[in-house]
Protein backbone atom coordinates (compact mmCIF):
# COMPACT_ATOMS: atom_id res chain seq x y z
CA UNK A 1 0.00 0.00 0.00
CA UNK A 2 1.44 3.30 -1.05
CA UNK A 3 0.93 6.01 1.51
CA UNK A 4 1.46 9.68 1.93
CA UNK A 5 3.77 11.59 4.16
CA UNK A 6 2.77 15.00 5.39
CA UNK A 7 5.44 17.54 4.68
CA UNK A 8 5.46 20.94 6.29
CA UNK A 9 8.16 22.09 3.90
CA UNK A 10 10.20 20.57 1.10
CA UNK A 11 12.89 18.22 2.34
CA UNK A 12 16.35 19.40 1.45
CA UNK A 13 18.93 17.08 0.04
CA UNK A 14 20.81 16.83 3.32
CA UNK A 15 17.68 16.78 5.48
CA UNK A 16 17.52 13.59 7.51
CA UNK A 17 14.05 14.18 8.91
CA UNK A 18 11.31 11.66 8.67
CA UNK A 19 8.07 13.44 9.33
CA UNK A 20 5.78 11.50 11.60
CA UNK A 21 3.09 14.05 12.31
CA UNK A 22 -0.06 14.31 10.23
CA UNK A 23 0.50 11.05 8.39
CA UNK A 24 -1.88 8.26 7.53
CA UNK A 25 0.43 5.86 5.82
CA UNK A 26 4.09 6.16 5.11
CA UNK A 27 5.97 4.61 2.23
CA UNK A 28 8.83 3.78 4.61
CA UNK A 29 8.73 2.53 8.18
CA UNK A 30 8.49 5.24 10.81
CA UNK A 31 11.86 5.51 12.46
CA UNK A 32 12.46 8.81 14.09
CA UNK A 33 11.36 12.39 14.41
CA UNK A 34 14.92 13.62 14.59
CA UNK A 35 15.36 17.07 13.10
CA UNK A 36 19.09 17.47 13.24
CA UNK A 37 19.07 20.95 11.77
CA UNK A 38 17.47 22.19 14.95
CA UNK A 39 19.91 20.45 17.27
CA UNK A 40 22.25 23.20 18.44
CA UNK A 41 24.99 20.70 19.23
CA UNK A 42 25.11 19.39 15.66
CA UNK A 43 27.89 20.77 13.50
CA UNK A 44 25.96 21.84 10.40
CA UNK A 45 28.92 21.06 8.17
CA UNK A 46 28.44 17.42 9.18
CA UNK A 47 24.88 17.24 7.82
CA UNK A 48 25.86 15.79 4.44
CA UNK A 49 27.88 13.03 6.13
CA UNK A 50 25.08 12.43 8.62
CA UNK A 51 22.70 12.07 5.69
CA UNK A 52 25.00 9.39 4.32
CA UNK A 53 24.89 7.61 7.65
CA UNK A 54 21.11 7.95 7.71
CA UNK A 55 20.94 6.41 4.25
CA UNK A 56 23.14 3.55 5.46
CA UNK A 57 20.82 3.02 8.42
CA UNK A 58 17.80 2.99 6.16
CA UNK A 59 19.34 0.65 3.64
CA UNK A 60 20.36 -1.77 6.34
CA UNK A 61 17.02 -1.55 8.11
CA UNK A 62 15.51 -2.94 4.96
CA UNK A 63 17.89 -5.90 5.10
CA UNK A 64 17.26 -6.87 8.71
CA UNK A 65 15.12 -9.98 8.71
CA UNK A 66 12.69 -8.94 11.42
CA UNK A 67 10.83 -12.23 11.18
CA UNK A 68 13.78 -13.90 12.90
CA UNK A 69 13.73 -11.41 15.74
CA UNK A 70 10.29 -12.07 17.14
CA UNK A 71 10.85 -15.30 19.03
CA UNK A 72 10.45 -14.95 22.76
CA UNK A 73 13.98 -16.23 23.10
CA UNK A 74 15.65 -13.52 21.07
CA UNK A 75 13.18 -10.88 22.19
CA UNK A 76 14.64 -11.29 25.64
CA UNK A 77 17.18 -8.59 25.04
CA UNK A 78 19.27 -9.11 28.12
CA UNK A 79 22.47 -10.58 26.78
CA UNK A 80 25.52 -11.80 28.53
CA UNK A 81 28.28 -14.07 27.35
CA UNK A 82 27.32 -16.35 30.22
CA UNK A 83 23.64 -16.71 29.34
CA UNK A 84 24.07 -20.28 28.22
CA UNK A 85 26.09 -21.16 31.29
CA UNK A 86 23.59 -19.92 33.83
CA UNK B 1 72.99 -5.36 31.50
CA UNK B 2 71.14 -2.03 31.52
CA UNK B 3 71.34 -1.78 27.78
CA UNK B 4 69.14 -4.84 27.32
CA UNK B 5 67.13 -4.63 30.51
CA UNK B 6 64.44 -2.53 28.91
CA UNK B 7 63.79 -5.24 26.33
CA UNK B 8 62.99 -7.97 28.83
CA UNK B 9 59.47 -9.18 29.43
CA UNK B 10 57.60 -8.78 32.70
CA UNK B 11 58.11 -12.45 33.50
CA UNK B 12 61.85 -12.08 32.89
CA UNK B 13 62.36 -8.94 34.98
CA UNK B 14 60.15 -10.29 37.74
CA UNK B 15 62.59 -13.18 38.24
CA UNK B 16 65.47 -10.72 38.47
CA UNK B 17 63.52 -8.52 40.86
CA UNK B 18 62.64 -11.43 43.11
CA UNK B 19 66.27 -12.51 43.25
CA UNK B 20 67.24 -8.88 43.91
CA UNK B 21 69.51 -8.89 40.88
CA UNK B 22 67.86 -5.72 39.63
CA UNK B 23 65.92 -3.15 41.59
CA UNK B 24 62.59 -1.49 40.84
CA UNK B 25 64.44 1.83 41.00
CA UNK B 26 66.77 0.73 38.22
CA UNK B 27 63.87 -0.41 36.00
CA UNK B 28 61.85 2.71 36.65
CA UNK B 29 64.81 4.96 35.91
CA UNK B 30 65.37 3.15 32.62
CA UNK B 31 61.75 3.62 31.60
CA UNK B 32 61.65 7.28 32.65
CA UNK B 33 64.87 7.98 30.76
CA UNK B 34 63.45 6.32 27.66
CA UNK B 35 60.20 8.26 28.00
CA UNK B 36 62.15 11.50 28.21
CA UNK B 37 64.19 10.59 25.15
CA UNK B 38 61.58 9.04 22.86
CA UNK B 39 58.18 10.33 23.93
CA UNK B 40 58.62 13.60 22.02
CA UNK B 41 58.69 11.51 18.83
CA UNK B 42 56.00 9.04 19.78
CA UNK B 43 53.50 11.09 21.84
CA UNK B 44 52.73 7.91 23.76
CA UNK B 45 52.21 9.62 27.12
CA UNK B 46 49.89 12.45 28.08
CA UNK B 47 51.28 12.71 31.59
CA UNK B 48 54.35 11.20 33.23
CA UNK B 49 54.52 10.65 37.00
CA UNK B 50 58.33 10.76 37.21
CA UNK B 51 58.71 11.77 40.85
CA UNK B 52 55.89 9.60 42.08
CA UNK B 53 57.09 6.61 40.04
CA UNK B 54 60.52 6.89 41.65
CA UNK B 55 58.89 7.06 45.10
CA UNK B 56 56.86 3.94 44.31
CA UNK B 57 60.01 2.24 43.03
CA UNK B 58 61.97 3.02 46.20
CA UNK B 59 59.09 1.68 48.28
CA UNK B 60 58.98 -1.51 46.22
CA UNK B 61 62.75 -1.82 46.54
CA UNK B 62 62.49 -1.66 50.34
CA UNK B 63 59.67 -4.20 50.38
CA UNK B 64 61.52 -6.68 48.19
CA UNK B 65 64.70 -6.15 50.20
CA UNK B 66 62.92 -7.32 53.33
CA UNK B 67 61.49 -10.32 51.41
CA UNK B 68 58.00 -8.88 51.30
CA UNK B 69 57.65 -9.91 47.64
CA UNK B 70 54.09 -9.63 46.35
CA UNK B 71 54.34 -11.35 42.99
CA UNK B 72 55.30 -10.93 39.38
CA UNK B 73 54.22 -7.30 39.05
CA UNK B 74 56.02 -6.13 42.17
CA UNK B 75 58.40 -3.38 41.13
CA UNK B 76 57.45 -3.54 37.44
CA UNK B 77 56.83 -0.17 35.72
CA UNK B 78 53.53 -0.02 33.81
CA UNK B 79 51.59 2.62 31.88
CA UNK B 80 47.85 3.27 32.12
CA UNK B 81 45.52 4.60 29.46
CA UNK B 82 44.25 8.06 30.28
CA UNK B 83 40.59 7.12 30.62
CA UNK B 84 41.27 5.07 33.76
CA UNK B 85 41.04 7.10 36.96
CA UNK B 86 43.81 7.78 39.44
CA UNK B 87 42.81 9.49 42.69
CA UNK B 88 43.95 13.10 42.85
CA UNK B 89 45.42 12.98 39.36
CA UNK B 90 44.15 14.49 36.14
CA UNK B 91 42.47 11.98 33.83
CA UNK B 92 41.85 13.64 30.50
CA UNK B 93 40.13 10.88 28.43
CA UNK B 94 42.31 12.35 25.69
CA UNK B 95 39.93 15.30 25.57
CA UNK B 96 39.93 19.06 25.92
CA UNK B 97 36.66 18.90 27.84
CA UNK B 98 38.13 16.78 30.64
CA UNK B 99 41.62 18.32 30.54
CA UNK B 100 41.37 19.31 34.20
CA UNK B 101 39.25 16.44 35.49
CA UNK B 102 40.56 15.03 38.76
CA UNK B 103 38.99 11.89 40.15
CA UNK B 104 38.74 11.47 43.91
CA UNK B 105 39.11 7.70 43.67
CA UNK B 106 41.24 5.07 41.96
CA UNK B 107 39.76 2.77 39.34
CA UNK B 108 39.42 -0.81 40.56
CA UNK B 109 42.08 -1.93 38.07
CA UNK B 110 44.46 0.69 39.48
CA UNK B 111 43.75 -0.45 43.04
CA UNK B 112 44.44 -4.06 42.06
CA UNK B 113 47.68 -3.24 40.24
CA UNK B 114 48.79 -1.06 43.15
CA UNK B 115 48.21 -3.97 45.52
CA UNK B 116 50.26 -6.20 43.25
CA UNK B 117 53.15 -3.77 43.61
CA UNK B 118 53.20 -2.38 40.08
CA UNK B 119 54.75 1.04 39.52
CA UNK B 120 52.79 3.61 37.54
CA UNK B 121 54.85 5.60 35.06
CA UNK B 122 52.02 7.79 33.84
CA UNK B 123 48.97 8.00 31.61
CA UNK B 124 49.02 7.21 27.92
CA UNK B 125 47.72 9.02 24.88
CA UNK B 126 44.52 7.76 23.31
CA UNK B 127 41.95 8.58 20.68
CA UNK B 128 39.73 11.25 22.23
CA UNK B 129 37.21 9.54 24.56
CA UNK B 130 38.35 6.22 23.02
CA UNK B 131 36.18 7.06 19.99
CA UNK B 132 38.47 6.11 17.15
CA UNK B 133 41.16 3.75 15.96
CA UNK B 134 44.05 6.05 15.03
CA UNK B 135 45.12 7.90 18.23
CA UNK B 136 45.48 10.97 16.05
CA UNK B 137 44.62 13.24 18.95
CA UNK B 138 43.97 16.94 18.22
CA UNK B 139 44.53 17.95 21.85
CA UNK B 140 47.60 15.95 22.91
CA UNK B 141 49.29 15.29 19.60
CA UNK B 142 49.41 12.48 17.09
CA UNK B 143 50.66 9.24 18.56
CA UNK B 144 53.15 7.45 16.28
CA UNK B 145 53.86 3.80 15.58
CA UNK B 146 57.38 2.87 16.83
CA UNK B 147 57.80 0.54 13.83
CA UNK B 148 57.13 3.33 11.33
CA UNK B 149 56.49 6.88 12.45
CA UNK B 150 54.25 7.53 9.45
CA UNK B 151 51.89 4.72 10.45
CA UNK B 152 49.18 4.82 13.08
CA UNK B 153 49.78 2.90 16.29
CA UNK B 154 46.13 1.87 16.13
CA UNK B 155 43.59 3.00 18.65
CA UNK B 156 42.06 3.96 20.75
CA UNK B 157 44.75 2.62 23.13
CA UNK B 158 47.51 3.72 20.76
CA UNK B 159 49.62 5.41 23.44
CA UNK B 160 49.67 2.27 25.57
CA UNK B 161 50.72 0.20 22.56
CA UNK B 162 53.41 2.65 21.44
CA UNK B 163 54.80 2.86 24.99
CA UNK B 164 55.13 -0.91 25.38
CA UNK B 165 56.35 -1.47 21.83
CA UNK B 166 59.12 1.14 22.19
CA UNK B 167 60.15 -0.23 25.61
CA UNK B 168 59.00 2.85 27.50
CA UNK B 169 57.00 0.56 29.82
CA UNK B 170 56.94 -3.18 30.47
CA UNK B 171 53.20 -3.41 29.99
CA UNK B 172 50.14 -1.21 29.88
CA UNK B 173 46.40 -1.12 30.39
CA UNK B 174 44.13 -0.26 27.51
CA UNK B 175 40.41 -0.28 26.97
CA UNK B 176 38.51 -2.02 24.19
CA UNK B 177 34.98 -1.22 23.00
CA UNK B 178 35.35 -2.02 19.31
CA UNK B 179 38.87 -3.38 19.16
CA UNK B 180 40.76 -0.61 20.95
CA UNK B 181 43.23 -2.99 22.61
CA UNK B 182 43.59 -5.50 19.79
CA UNK B 183 43.95 -3.06 16.89
CA UNK B 184 46.89 -1.23 18.54
CA UNK B 185 48.40 -4.58 19.52
CA UNK B 186 48.27 -5.66 15.89
CA UNK B 187 49.70 -2.40 14.59
CA UNK B 188 52.56 -2.33 17.11
CA UNK B 189 53.51 -6.03 17.19
CA UNK B 190 52.18 -6.67 20.69
CA UNK B 191 49.90 -9.02 22.55
CA UNK B 192 46.57 -7.39 23.39
CA UNK B 193 44.01 -9.22 25.49
CA UNK B 194 40.34 -8.39 25.93
CA UNK B 195 38.84 -10.99 28.24
CA UNK B 196 35.23 -12.09 28.58
CA UNK B 197 32.85 -9.17 29.21
CA UNK B 198 32.65 -8.62 32.96
CA UNK B 199 35.87 -10.47 33.86
CA UNK B 200 37.59 -7.16 34.64
CA UNK B 201 35.93 -4.37 36.58
CA UNK B 202 35.37 -1.14 34.69
CA UNK B 203 34.71 0.89 37.83
CA UNK B 204 36.63 4.13 37.49
CA UNK B 205 36.93 3.99 33.73
CA UNK B 206 35.16 6.62 31.66
CA UNK B 207 32.60 4.71 29.60
CA UNK B 208 32.41 4.61 25.85
CA UNK B 209 29.56 2.15 25.36
CA UNK B 210 28.68 0.32 28.56
CA UNK B 211 27.61 -2.99 27.07
CA UNK B 212 30.75 -3.24 24.92
CA UNK B 213 33.50 -1.79 27.13
CA UNK B 214 36.43 -3.85 28.41
CA UNK B 215 39.76 -3.14 30.14
CA UNK B 216 42.79 -5.31 29.42
CA UNK B 217 46.56 -5.53 29.02
CA UNK B 218 48.94 -4.72 26.18
CA UNK B 219 52.23 -6.55 26.56
CA UNK B 220 55.19 -7.94 24.66
CA UNK B 221 54.50 -11.60 25.51
CA UNK B 222 51.52 -13.86 26.06
CA UNK B 223 52.61 -14.75 29.59
CA UNK B 224 52.88 -11.04 30.45
CA UNK B 225 49.32 -10.50 29.25
CA UNK B 226 48.17 -13.32 31.53
CA UNK B 227 50.14 -11.88 34.48
CA UNK B 228 48.42 -8.51 34.20
CA UNK B 229 45.04 -10.09 33.47
CA UNK B 230 45.35 -12.30 36.56
CA UNK B 231 46.09 -9.19 38.63
CA UNK B 232 43.11 -7.12 37.43
CA UNK B 233 40.45 -9.85 37.00
CA UNK B 234 37.76 -10.75 39.50
CA UNK B 235 34.40 -9.53 40.77
CA UNK B 236 33.74 -5.99 41.93
CA UNK B 237 30.58 -4.85 43.67
CA UNK B 238 31.18 -1.35 42.35
CA UNK B 239 30.69 -2.49 38.74
CA UNK B 240 27.24 -4.01 38.17
CA UNK B 241 28.40 -5.53 34.89
CA UNK B 242 31.31 -7.32 36.54
CA UNK B 243 30.94 -11.07 36.95
CA UNK B 244 31.05 -12.40 40.49
CA UNK B 245 34.09 -14.56 39.89
CA UNK B 246 37.43 -15.01 41.63
CA UNK B 247 40.57 -13.57 40.05
CA UNK B 248 42.11 -15.87 37.48
CA UNK B 249 45.42 -17.65 37.84
CA UNK B 250 46.17 -18.35 34.20
CA UNK B 251 49.82 -17.32 33.91
CA UNK B 252 50.82 -20.54 35.64
CA UNK B 253 48.49 -22.67 33.54
CA UNK B 254 49.50 -21.64 30.02
CA UNK B 255 51.40 -24.46 28.37
CA UNK B 256 51.16 -23.46 24.70
CA UNK B 257 49.99 -26.94 23.76
CA UNK B 258 47.93 -26.33 20.62
CA UNK B 259 47.40 -30.03 19.90
CA UNK B 260 44.40 -30.14 22.22
CA UNK B 261 42.71 -27.22 20.47
CA UNK B 262 40.32 -27.10 17.53
CA UNK B 263 40.52 -23.90 15.49
CA UNK B 264 37.44 -22.66 13.65
CA UNK B 265 37.81 -20.68 10.42
CA UNK B 266 34.81 -18.58 9.39
CA UNK B 267 35.62 -17.57 5.83
CA UNK B 268 32.55 -15.51 4.92
CA UNK B 269 32.85 -12.87 7.62
CA UNK B 270 36.50 -12.81 8.66
CA UNK B 271 38.23 -13.47 5.35
CA UNK B 272 35.86 -12.19 2.70
CA UNK B 273 37.69 -8.95 2.08
CA UNK B 274 41.26 -9.09 3.31
CA UNK B 275 44.46 -7.64 1.95
CA UNK B 276 46.13 -10.40 -0.06
CA UNK B 277 49.46 -10.19 1.76
CA UNK B 278 47.79 -10.10 5.17
CA UNK B 279 45.63 -13.07 4.21
CA UNK B 280 48.66 -15.01 3.00
CA UNK B 281 50.42 -14.36 6.31
CA UNK B 282 47.44 -15.40 8.40
CA UNK B 283 46.81 -18.56 6.38
CA UNK B 284 50.51 -19.47 6.69
CA UNK B 285 50.12 -19.11 10.45
CA UNK B 286 47.08 -21.37 10.43
CA UNK B 287 49.09 -23.96 8.47
CA UNK B 288 51.91 -23.70 11.00
CA UNK B 289 49.50 -24.26 13.88
CA UNK B 290 48.09 -27.25 12.04
CA UNK B 291 51.58 -28.70 11.72
CA UNK B 292 51.98 -28.19 15.47
CA UNK B 293 48.98 -30.43 16.03
CA UNK B 294 46.02 -28.08 16.16
CA UNK B 295 42.87 -29.27 14.44
CA UNK B 296 41.39 -26.85 11.92
CA UNK B 297 37.74 -26.80 10.97
CA UNK B 298 35.72 -24.59 8.64
CA UNK B 299 32.61 -23.20 10.33
CA UNK B 300 29.63 -21.15 9.22
CA UNK B 301 28.11 -18.34 11.27
CA UNK B 302 25.68 -16.70 8.81
CA UNK B 303 24.28 -14.19 11.29
CA UNK B 304 27.70 -12.53 11.59
CA UNK B 305 26.67 -10.61 8.49
CA UNK B 306 24.61 -8.44 10.86
CA UNK B 307 27.40 -8.03 13.42
CA UNK B 308 28.75 -4.75 12.11
CA UNK B 309 25.29 -3.22 11.94
CA UNK B 310 24.42 -4.33 15.46
CA UNK B 311 27.75 -3.15 16.84
CA UNK B 312 27.47 0.22 15.12
CA UNK B 313 23.97 0.85 16.43
CA UNK B 314 24.76 -0.22 19.97
CA UNK B 315 28.09 1.58 20.06
CA UNK B 316 26.87 4.90 18.68
CA UNK B 317 23.63 4.88 20.71
CA UNK B 318 25.32 4.14 24.04
CA UNK B 319 28.17 6.53 23.28
CA UNK B 320 25.84 9.40 22.49
CA UNK B 321 23.80 8.68 25.61
CA UNK B 322 27.03 9.03 27.60
CA UNK B 323 28.05 12.23 25.81
CA UNK B 324 24.67 13.95 25.50
CA UNK B 325 25.21 16.17 28.57
CA UNK B 326 28.68 17.15 27.35
CA UNK B 327 27.45 17.80 23.83
CA UNK B 328 24.93 20.34 25.08
CA UNK B 329 27.57 22.64 26.52
CA UNK B 330 30.86 21.61 24.93
CA UNK B 331 30.11 20.45 21.39
CA UNK B 332 32.76 22.68 19.87
CA UNK B 333 35.44 21.35 22.21
CA UNK B 334 35.39 17.88 20.64
CA UNK B 335 37.72 16.97 17.81
CA UNK B 336 35.90 16.99 14.47
CA UNK B 337 35.91 13.20 13.95
CA UNK B 338 34.75 12.43 17.47
CA UNK B 339 32.01 15.05 17.36
CA UNK B 340 30.74 13.51 14.14
CA UNK B 341 30.67 10.01 15.65
CA UNK B 342 28.69 11.28 18.61
CA UNK B 343 26.28 13.05 16.24
CA UNK B 344 25.77 9.74 14.44
CA UNK B 345 24.38 8.35 17.67
CA UNK B 346 21.38 10.67 17.42
CA UNK B 347 20.16 8.88 14.32
CA UNK B 348 19.34 5.29 15.34
CA UNK B 349 15.86 4.91 16.77
CA UNK B 350 14.91 3.06 19.94
CA UNK B 351 13.64 0.30 17.66
CA UNK B 352 17.02 0.13 15.93
CA UNK B 353 18.80 -0.17 19.27
CA UNK B 354 16.50 -2.88 20.57
CA UNK B 355 16.66 -4.82 17.33
CA UNK B 356 20.44 -4.56 17.46
CA UNK B 357 20.30 -6.15 20.92
CA UNK B 358 18.07 -8.88 19.48
CA UNK B 359 20.51 -9.42 16.64
CA UNK B 360 23.31 -9.63 19.18
CA UNK B 361 21.46 -12.45 20.92
CA UNK B 362 20.78 -14.22 17.64
CA UNK B 363 24.46 -14.07 16.67
CA UNK B 364 25.39 -15.18 20.17
CA UNK B 365 23.22 -18.28 19.83
CA UNK B 366 24.82 -19.24 16.53
CA UNK B 367 28.30 -18.63 17.86
CA UNK B 368 27.55 -20.67 21.00
CA UNK B 369 26.52 -23.60 18.82
CA UNK B 370 29.76 -23.31 16.85
CA UNK B 371 31.81 -23.26 20.04
CA UNK B 372 30.38 -26.70 20.84
CA UNK B 373 32.61 -27.96 18.01
CA UNK B 374 35.64 -25.69 18.23
CA UNK B 375 37.77 -24.05 20.92
CA UNK B 376 38.78 -20.85 19.17
CA UNK B 377 38.09 -18.81 16.07
CA UNK B 378 41.04 -17.39 14.14
CA UNK B 379 41.00 -14.29 11.93
CA UNK B 380 43.21 -11.44 10.78
CA UNK B 381 43.00 -8.73 13.44
CA UNK B 382 43.05 -6.07 10.72
CA UNK B 383 41.86 -6.95 7.21
CA UNK B 384 44.24 -4.31 5.85
CA UNK B 385 47.88 -3.41 6.35
CA UNK B 386 48.45 -0.83 9.06
CA UNK B 387 47.07 2.52 7.78
CA UNK B 388 49.17 5.66 7.53
CA UNK B 389 48.69 8.63 9.86
CA UNK B 390 45.94 10.93 8.59
CA UNK B 391 44.56 8.36 6.18
CA UNK B 392 40.77 8.42 6.34
CA UNK B 393 40.60 5.64 3.79
CA UNK B 394 42.75 2.54 3.43
CA UNK B 395 43.32 0.37 0.41
CA UNK B 396 42.54 -3.34 0.32
CA UNK B 397 43.51 -5.08 -2.90
CA UNK B 398 43.24 -1.84 -4.83
CA UNK B 399 39.87 -0.84 -3.40
CA UNK B 400 39.47 2.19 -1.13
CA UNK B 401 37.78 1.45 2.20
CA UNK B 402 36.96 3.47 5.31
CA UNK B 403 39.86 3.15 7.77
CA UNK B 404 37.73 3.09 10.92
CA UNK B 405 35.26 0.53 9.56
CA UNK B 406 38.16 -1.62 8.41
CA UNK B 407 39.80 -1.49 11.81
CA UNK B 408 36.55 -2.43 13.56
CA UNK B 409 35.35 -5.19 11.24
CA UNK B 410 37.05 -8.31 12.56
CA UNK B 411 37.48 -7.23 16.16
CA UNK B 412 33.92 -5.97 16.64
CA UNK B 413 32.25 -9.35 17.21
CA UNK B 414 34.46 -9.93 20.26
CA UNK B 415 32.91 -6.85 21.86
CA UNK B 416 29.40 -7.44 20.59
CA UNK B 417 29.38 -10.96 22.03
CA UNK B 418 31.64 -10.30 25.01
CA UNK B 419 33.98 -13.12 24.00
CA UNK B 420 37.61 -13.33 25.12
CA UNK B 421 39.86 -12.23 22.28
CA UNK B 422 43.55 -11.67 21.86
CA UNK B 423 45.61 -10.15 19.09
CA UNK B 424 49.19 -11.17 18.66
CA UNK B 425 51.81 -10.82 15.96
CA UNK B 426 51.87 -13.46 13.23
CA UNK B 427 54.45 -11.91 10.88
CA UNK B 428 55.77 -8.77 9.27
CA UNK B 429 54.88 -7.07 5.98
CA UNK B 430 56.95 -4.13 4.73
CA UNK B 431 58.60 -3.84 8.12
CA UNK B 432 55.30 -3.52 10.01
CA UNK B 433 53.83 -6.31 12.17
CA UNK B 434 50.65 -8.15 11.16
CA UNK B 435 48.24 -9.32 13.85
CA UNK B 436 46.14 -12.42 14.16
CA UNK B 437 43.05 -12.52 16.36
CA UNK B 438 42.12 -15.51 18.50
CA UNK B 439 38.56 -15.55 19.84
CA UNK B 440 37.44 -18.02 22.49
CA UNK B 441 34.17 -19.12 24.06
CA UNK B 442 32.81 -17.37 27.17
CA UNK B 443 35.32 -17.53 30.05
CA UNK B 444 37.66 -19.66 27.96
CA UNK B 445 40.62 -17.27 28.22
CA UNK B 446 42.94 -20.21 28.76
CA UNK B 447 42.22 -21.62 25.29
CA UNK B 448 42.93 -18.23 23.76
CA UNK B 449 46.16 -17.82 25.71
CA UNK B 450 47.32 -21.36 24.98
CA UNK B 451 46.95 -20.96 21.24
CA UNK B 452 48.64 -17.58 21.44
CA UNK B 453 51.50 -19.07 23.44
CA UNK B 454 51.88 -21.88 20.93
CA UNK B 455 52.00 -19.35 18.12
CA UNK B 456 54.49 -17.24 20.05
CA UNK B 457 56.85 -20.22 20.19
CA UNK B 458 57.21 -19.97 16.39
CA UNK B 459 58.86 -16.54 16.85
CA UNK B 460 56.42 -14.79 14.48
CA UNK B 461 58.35 -11.50 14.40
CA UNK B 462 61.58 -13.32 13.60
CA UNK B 463 63.51 -11.33 16.17
CA UNK B 464 62.63 -8.00 14.57
CA UNK B 465 62.10 -5.07 16.93
CA UNK B 466 60.87 -1.55 16.25
CA UNK B 467 63.65 0.91 15.49
CA UNK B 468 61.96 3.75 13.57
CA UNK B 469 61.63 5.89 16.71
CA UNK B 470 65.36 5.63 17.50
CA UNK B 471 66.64 7.82 14.66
Amino acid sequence: MKGLAYKSQPLQSYDVRVITSGYQYLPVPIRSTMDLENFPEIDKSNLPKLKQYWDYLNSYRAKVDESTLISSDIANIFTSPLDDKK
Amino acid sequence: MSKELHQLSISQVSKLLKKKEVSPVELTKICLDRIEEFNPKLNAFISVYADDAMKQAKKAEREIARNDYRGKLHGVPLAIKDNIYFADRVTTMGSKIHKDFVSDFDATTVIKLRKSGAIFLGKTNMHEYALGATTDNPHYGTCRNPWHLGKIPGGSSGGSAAAVSAYLAYGALGTDTSGSIRVPAAACGLVGLKATYGRVSKYGCFPEAWSLDHIGPLTRTVEDAAIIFDAISGGDVNDPTCLDLKPTNLAKKIDGDVSKLTIGIEEDFFFHFTDEEVERQVRATISALKKMGAKVKTVKIPSLKDAFWALTIIDTSETTAVHQPLMRDHATDYGADVRFLIECGYLPSAVDYLQALQLRRKIQQEVSAVFEEIDVLLAPTLPSKTPSVGELTSVINGKSVDTIETCMHNVGPGNLLGLPSISMPCGIIDGIPVGIEIIGGPLQELNVLNLAKGLESTNPLGGHVPTAYLS
